[in-house]
């Protein structure tokens, strides 16, 4: 298989080859490692690569295929893990000085599921420090460069999970997000990242402090949809470890890919998402609107309310959340945190019982607002990030010029970045972002599809009929 | 808001210079003005969401029922 092939293929080109033997899973993941080891020191995606386990699986899992045990889809599949998911005996620092030397001695239940369905995990993936920012300027591990454009950040936190998929270091990878961090660096590097229903992902094995109790989901980057529902299923249902994982059954995600979606309702949210477009985000998420349209489905505009006080609840919820379990770190290591991360801590500490009690409750009303409307659409959709990517020196210096005006990224709440992002972790729905289209530059831009609770299948369904009538999953980054 | 962080700066043994306190007190404050405005919010009927899941089910069961 030639360069070439590598950096288009996908998850469901792959897997007949391999199920075939036409293609050798040790051949293949040599392929993937090479590929790493000739643009990861430019992109910095990859944390820690684990290049001797990868091969050492590789060579179970052919050895399998040849007594004809074929585990599924996944099998020989190589992909990559964000660094605040533990693998047994593998490094695992959550983008942190503190746990720079950490090594978990068991799995989390995502990694053991992704193992279990065959995968070959090539490594771990760079992120935002403590998971908390959208940027991957990392102070200690570096930063990870846009796929698109080195000089540009690839989002974040997760910024190495989407970039590792982007530049095809790897054909999947698993993010977490909490305010967006999956679904953010999906949008900015073009690929696919969906946040399931709150619970429908175990989160045993995440490292705490990386996100807030009950607005943190863990969730797949892909180049297509049909690959992303694919490592859904395989990492969905319920774990015994995590209590607040979802009894609900797991779907068959893929029966209601190609299937026709004229007659959907589609949901456009008045107001809320206005405020953070971009001229060349609103010119792409129209343009996406209309294909949609195009395909059969009805427009319907939707008045939500107290999307007003989203970005309250999800400060005082996520924040107090974290830091609630920061308190051995700020107490023997606390100057170890960057000081933006140390004070935001210490703003956290100040955010009284009350007022986070008052969040919830708040919290109730958007989330009964949201189900109300999915009485009337089967699914909504929505840019995910305001602007395409920005350059790492913008992000720097904390400003950039958007339509010529100079916009924050930090304001006051919260990045700027993710204020599209967290209605979704606010209300636990599914949301899945994936490319609508490219700004001049050439810098990808991303749309979210937004479901019913646990009604992921339809996401993938909406998604799927998108992505093939626009078909800018096609164009690839240019690495040399 | 500059006591409650020094009590906070000997609690915990950070040693915050006069710099820093008035910098994250500072940033508190535009904080809580975020803050306030969940106070804005008629709550007499509301109770607070204690189980974010349970009640995602609920309503899916009734979907899939369509």
């Amino acid at each position: 298989m030639s360069e070439l092939d590598l950096a288009t293929t996908t998850v469901t080109e792959l897997a007949p080859l391999i199920k075939s033997k036409k293609l050798s899973i040790i051949d293949l993941t040599k392929q993937f490692l090479q590929r790493i080891e000739r643009y990861n020191p430019a992109l910095n995606a990859f944390q820690t690569i684990t290049a001797e386990d990868a091969l050492k699986q590789s060579r179970l899992l052919d050895r399998e295929l040849r007594a004809d045990k074929w585990r599924g889809p996944l099998h020989g599949i190589p992909f990559s893990i964000k660094d605040n998911l533990a693998i047994r005996g593998v490094k695992t620092t959550a983008g942190s000085k503190q746990l720079a030397d950490w090594v978990p001695s068991y799995d989390a239940t995502v990694v053991e599921k992704l193992k279990s369905a065959g995968a070959v995990i090539l490594g771990k993936t760079n992120m935002h420090e403590w998971a908390s920012g959208s940027t991957t300027i990392n102070p200690y591990y570096g930063t990870t460069a846009n796929p698109w454009d080195r000089q540009r950040i690839s989002g974040g936190s997760s910024g190495g999970s989407a970039a590792s998929v982007a530049a095809s270091l790897c054909l999947g990878s698993i993010g977490t997000d909490n305010a967006g961090s999956v679904r953010h660096p999906a949008s900015l590097c073009g690929v696919v990242g969906l946040k399931a229903t709150f619970g429908r992902v175990s989160r045993y094995g995440g490292v705490l402090g990386t996100g807030g109790f009950s607005t943190d989901h863990f969730g797949p980057f892909a180049k297509t949809v049909k690959d992303c529902a694919l490592m859904l299923k395989a990492i969905a249902g319920h774990d015994s470890k995590d209590p607040i994982s979802s009894r609900e059954a797991v779907a068959s995600y893929t029966s209601a890919i190609g299937k026709s979606v004229k007659g959907l309702r589609v949901g456009l949210i008045n107001g809320y998402f206005d405020e953070f477009m971009s001229d060349v985000v609103r010119r792409a998420f129209e343009t996406a609107v209309e294909q949609l349209k195009a395909l059969g489905m009805k427009v319907v505009k939707l008045d939500i309310p107290y999307t007003d006080l989203i970005a309250a609840v999800q400060l005082a919820t996520s924040r107090v959340e974290n830091v609630a379990t920061a308190h051995e770190y700020l107490r023997n290591s606390a100057r170890d945190y960057s000081a933006p991360l140390f004070y935001r801590h210490i703003k956290s500490l100040l955010i009284p019982a009350d007022v986070y009690v008052t969040a919830q409750r708040v919290r109730r009303l958007i989330c009964e607002a949201f189900e109300a409307a999915f009485d009337k659409v089967d699914v909504m959709v929505a840019p995910t990030v305001g602007s395409p990517a920005q350059t790492i020196e913008e992000c720097q210096q904390g400003f950039a010029i958007v339509d010529g005006k100079r916009v924050e990224l930090q304001e006051e709440r919260g990045t700027t970045g993710t204020l599209c992002t967290i209605p979704f972790n606010v209300t636990g729905l599914p949301a899945m972002s994936l490319c609508c289209g490219f700004s001049t530059q050439g810098l990808p831009i991303g749309m979210q599809i937004v479901g019913a609770p646990f009604d992921e299948a339809r996401l993938f369904q909406v998604g799927h009929a998108y992505e093939q009538a626009a078909g800018w999953y096609r164009r690839r980054p240019k690495l040399d | 808001m500059e006591d409650q962080i020094r009590r906070l700066s000997a609690h915990y043994g950070w040693n915050l210079t006069d710099e820093e306190v008035r910098r994250i007190a500072a940033e508190a404050l535009v904080q809580g003005k975020v803050l306030e405005r969940l106070n804005q919010v008629d709550l007499a009927q509301t109770r607070p969401i204690m189980g974010v899941f349970k009640s995602r089910r609920a309503t899916a069961d009734k979907r899939g029922q369509k």
